[in-house]
């Protein structure tokens, strides 16, 4: 299971994806359907890195869209469940990698996460009220890749971001709670989006993310715990951006991320051994493009987004990087 | 998929295990189905409830059932009477505490918890029954931290609870006492005791001699673990804190382009400032520029400077936006690193202001314990024959924080000692570090 050999897969990979929830596991993939949106942002974002868009079918993810726009303009991840902001980013990756924003509502969808903002700035996952500065991230990537920033309140939004930052120079989910990797990620790119990074202590933070690295190579998302593909993508990615890429070891990270390779059935795992899944094998690729490990065979990734940096130069989005 | 080891079957196995998914998938999609119908035509009864009840508990991060659950009790809540509203939302904490033991890291289960206790206890049911109230729900918190001491989700909720349920404070500050002496390696427990800490300071609900006690709970930390990171990242938030406080007070007034600073000890801004930043933009002072003390306020003109054109466009920018944080970087004489502080836009004053949260208490008192706290530290770096790397680093930034100039060889050796040897990992932060120690201190 375990890949000691160097070499990337990536035909393995492509046809794990493209036959996940065929051949694989039904009763898994079923179960996961509360997501599906997501999964297929995963996928066709994968699919794109490796040049290997056009193994899935357009016309039919088109239409999935368009059906999963509910008539408030919010996304929900698949037939009949509710919208809701994470899927809503979703969907906007998807129709701009596409190139098919022309095919949903965008205007639709501008007034609903425009309308999700709250009074101190912060964003409500959906009409229920769960508020999280990954919302804040889902709301301003989408606005942003929809050209429509000037539709919120863009300083209370960065309040109430700059609210949830810690001693450590991270941010957490609400005002108070702990630094983690994956809500620094969303701040960080959120702050990067509405070009304020000058708030970050760039020191401190970029600090506390380079030591994130453990021996094997691979990040953690918190200290004292375990490796992780994924949080090596939110680690890096928010160090990418803060300029502070080199702290770390990047060939440790390479190898520590391709051990994580099912030479068997393709894709990759959290940690190796463990079992692959679409999410993983998106992430350890963003990953590797963005420490350009395999130039040739990859596209370049954008870091605040996680799309091919392509797709975000066609739609004249400028995050800034440090 | 997090953690879930990939385990090899026989075919046999393999076989019995997809007719028994098969059949259960079967299930999970009839039910389902019928929950979306019902969701769709707004049907808000008990069979609702019913059906989500079981889909959620094998499967509990389906948002949209949450939804559809809280949109049956707000139908109930116009329709039963009060003893049965309770019974539905004691039920409800019942079914999502089943749903957080399949799944202590669902985030809508969590909501949904969070949701019913808001909404039962806007009607005041908290204090009708156990399952409503805060302190029991405390309870829950305590119960599932025992279970994973490291679950942001629970530590989310505890805060919730705390704040909705007006819990004491002091009594959570003990909690992370508690915590932390029975296992030092729990950075949560570290991280919520800095927010309790920073919170009873500001309301002088704590006492005095906080600082000579956080540094003992430090030090048994990390005499305990040297190589456990938790309570050394403790400790520079701590010392960060402390190295502060000597700035009491900084007010940014855009109008009339004044910057006021306020100091916690005598202090010659003109003798000891190397540079302030404004948002990471340099303010390249004029040569005969002059901080003027007045009361005990060091004020300067920002229209004495060089780069003025630039320094007006940022805080018109500022002024224009109304941008409610502005970042001032400072680099004083007497340390090794500079203070990054955000100052907050007061609306009514239009003014940026910083005060600080903490006080020196007693000057001569903190310098010794702070040179105490070294000592300890060198020796323990010596105990470990100069191999821990925690030590090493830390005692850079004491030595910076008491005196760079009289440590500074020492510093610059433990630094290139970390680069080549000790934690190469991370070697260019070491020398990224080694020459931001020299030029802000040239």
């Amino acid at each position: 299971m375990q890949s000691n050999q160097k070499e990337l897969l990536i035909q393995k990979h492509v046809d794990f994806i493209v036959n996940y929830g065929k051949t694989h596991d039904q009763y898994e993939y079923e179960m996961s359907d509360y997501l599906r949106m997501s999964g297929l942002y995963w996928s066709v974002t994968f699919l794109d890195l490796v040049k290997s868009l056009d193994k899935l079918n357009k016309s039919e993810i088109v239409d999935y869209l368009k059906r999963n726009q509910h008539e408030n303009g919010g996304f929900s991840p698949c037939d009949g469940h509710d919208p809701h902001l994470l899927y809503s980013l979703s969907a906007v990756q998807i129709a701009i990698t596409y190139n098919v924003l022309n095919e949903i509502n965008s205007e639709k969808l501008i007034e609903y996460i425009s309308n999700l903002q709250q009074e101190d700035g912060s964003f409500s996952g959906d009409c229920w009220g769960e508020i999280d500065t990954r919302f804040s991230f889902c709301a301003v990537a989408a606005l942003s890749l929809l050209n429509a920033l000037d539709r919120i309140n863009i300083e209370k939004a960065v309040t109430f971001v700059l609210s949830c930052m810690n001693f450590d120079g991270g941010f957490g989910c609400l005002p108070g709670t702990e630094s983690h990797a994956g809500q620094i990620y969303c701040c960080v790119g959120f702050l990067s989006i509405l070009n304020r990074l000058h708030m970050i202590n760039v020191d401190l933070l970029g600090w506390w993310l380079a030591e994130r690295q453990l021996p094997s190579g691979g990040l953690n998302g918190r200290p004292e715990k375990l490796q992780d593909v994924c949080y090596s993508w939110w680690v890096i990615s928010s160090l990418k951006i803060i300029g502070k890429l080199e702290w770390i070891n990047i060939e440790k990270l390479r190898e520590y991320i391709i051990s994580c390779q099912d030479d068997e059935t393709g894709g990759f795992s959290d940690r190796p051994g463990n079992m692959p899944d679409p999410f993983h094998t998106l992430f350890a690729f963003a990953g590797l493009s963005l420490i350009k490990a395999f130039p040739d065979a990859l596209k370049e990734v954008n870091p605040v987004f996680c799309m091919p940096q392509y797709v975000i130069d066609r739609v004249k989005v400028k995050p800034q990087l440090l | 998929m997090h953690g879930r080891l990939k385990v090899r079957s026989t075919q046999e196995q393999e076989e019995r295990k997809r007719l028994e998914r098969e059949k259960k998938l079967k299930a999970y999609k009839f039910a389902m189905s019928e929950c979306l119908t019902r969701i769709k035509n707004k049907d808000y009864d008990q069979v609702g409830l019913k059906i989500s009840e079981e889909l959620l508990a094998a499967n509990p991060d389906i948002q949209t059932l949450w939804n559809f659950r809280k949109n049956i009790i707000e139908s109930f809540e116009k329709s039963l009477n009060d003893d049965d509203l309770i019974k539905q939302f004691t039920s409800e904490m019942n079914l999502t505490e089943i749903c957080l033991k399949k799944n202590p890291k669902s985030y809508g289960t969590w909501y949904h918890r969070q949701w019913c206790l808001l909404r039962s206890n806007s009607k005041n049911f908290g204090e009708k029954t156990q399952q409503l109230n805060w302190k029991n729900e405390l309870g829950l918190c305590s119960m599932f931290l025992d279970l994973d001491e490291r679950n942001f989700h629970c530590w989310r909720h505890r805060f919730f609870v705390v704040r909705h349920g007006n819990l004491s404070k002091k009594d959570e500050l003990e909690f992370t006492y508690e915590k932390i002496s029975s296992n030092f390696s729990n950075y949560s427990s570290w991280h919520y005791r800095s927010k309790l800490i920073e919170e009873l300071y500001y309301q002088n609900l704590i006492d005095n001699d906080i600082f000579e006690k956080e540094l003992n709970l430090i030090e048994n930390a990390i005499f305990t673990d040297p190589n456990d990171q938790s309570a050394w990242i403790y400790q520079k938030w701590f010392l960060l804190e402390h190295q502060q406080s000597f700035i009491k007070e900084l007010i940014l007034d855009c109008s009339s382009k004044k910057l006021s600073f306020k100091f916690a000890k005598d202090f010659d801004l003109n003798q000891n400032l190397k540079f302030v930043k404004l948002n990471n933009l340099d303010l390249k002072l004029e040569e005969n520029f002059k901080w003027n003390f007045e009361g005990d306020i060091w004020n300067g003109n920002l229209n004495n400077i060089i780069n003025r054109e630039d320094v007006d466009k940022l805080l018109r920018n500022l002024y224009e936006f109304k941008e409610t944080k502005i970042k001032v970087e400072i680099m004083l004489n007497d340390g090794g690193f500079s203070n990054q502080i955000l100052l907050d836009l007061n609306f009514e004053s239009n003014l940026y202001e910083f005060k600080s949260k903490f006080q020196i208490h007693d000057l001569k008192l903190d310098s010794e314990i702070l040179n105490k706290h070294l000592t300890n530290i060198l020796e323990l770096n010596q105990f470990e024959k100069e191999t821990s790397k925690w030590c090493l680093l830390k005692s850079i930034e004491l030595m910076c924080l008491i005196d760079y100039v009289k440590y500074k060889d020492k510093i610059f050796y433990f630094l290139d000692k970390l680069a080549s040897d000790i934690d190469s990992f991370r070697k260019n932060y070491y020398l990224d570090l080694k020459q931001k120690l020299i030029a802000n201190n040239q």
